[in-house]
């Protein structure tokens, strides 16, 4: 077996050894948590986007605009919301989840890293251990 | 395509908001017809004075509503059961237009430009406050 080959023999074998593949480097950890809803309530049915999603909105703005609002503006709508309905996203909820998204990335570069390191460690010791030196 | 619909949305306001640019100089906006508005960005702020950005829809604010002085309302376009809230007062200096009212713990003013239809806007409560700003469609 040449060198090269040999090489290549104890490369799979230590990847094998150490679970650390260097081709693809990748760490076996949880992903993070997902985006929470920040215990807001939903939107009112019909109200918003959901309506603009179905054409509501555009048909609404360009019968509006076009200046027949009665095309452009459902009836019976509701008294009071408007403005009362605007809804605080919760700030320390959301640095809460900026914070645990940084910790994970943290935590994976840790990860990573020590996984290269222990790699290298086995690669070099079975390196020495057949006559070669590794630097 | 949510965010495309909408996006559209507020480009045919702000589009259909430029075109009186050159009929304001030959005459204002005289609020007797409706106007259609679009809020592109709010910012949201404590009593601390933080503030974070936030879109319309984060908040629950209807991306697109209709203002309308005669009579004396502002209300939610695009919705099955549209949002409305009354106006209560409505002032009027050098060529902007303020109106403003109360709902539930909150007041709010919504002041419109009436030579190019730029809109800010202001909703307040116990130690918060919004500020949203847009462009409304000038006749």
């Amino acid at each position: 077996m040449t060198g090269s080959a040999r090489r290549v023999v104890l490369i799979v074998l230590v990847g094998q050894q150490t679970g650390f593949d260097p081709a693809n480097p990748q760490v076996g950890m949880a992903p993070p948590p997902p985006p929470q809803n920040y215990g807001q309530p939903q939107a009112p049915q019909g109200g918003l986007l959901r309506g603009a999603a179905g054409g509501g909105a555009l048909g609404a703005a360009g019968g509006a605009i076009g200046g027949d609002a009665g095309k452009g503006v459902a009836t019976g709508a509701g008294v009071g919301a408007l403005f009362a309905g605007i809804r605080r996203v919760c700030y320390e909820e959301e640095q809460q989840q900026e914070m645990q998204q940084q910790m994970y990335t943290a935590q994976r570069q840790n990860a990573m890293a020590q996984g290269w390191s222990n790699y290298e460690r086995a690669f070099g010791a079975c390196m020495s251990a057949r006559g070669y030196t590794v630097r | 395509m949510k965010v495309l619909g909408w996006w559209v949305a507020v480009l045919g306001v702000a589009v259909a908001g430029l075109g009186p640019r050159a009929s304001a100089a030959a005459g204002k906006y005289d609020g007797s017809v409706p106007l259609v508005c679009a809020a592109t960005t709010v910012s949201e702020c404590d009593a601390d004075g933080r503030c974070q950005r936030r879109n319309a829809e984060k908040v629950n604010f209807p991306p697109l509503f209709k203002v309308d002085v005669k009579a004396m309302k502002l209300w939610e376009l695009g919705a099955e059961k549209p949002r409305e809230t009354a106006i209560r007062n409505v002032d009027r200096a050098n060529n902007k237009m303020i109106l403003s009212g109360a709902e539930g713990e909150r007041g709010w003013t919504v002041l419109v430009n009436e030579a190019n239809g730029k809109m800010s806007a202001t909703a307040g409560g116990d130690g918060e406050g919004f500020v949203i700003f847009g462009q409304c469609a000038l006749p």
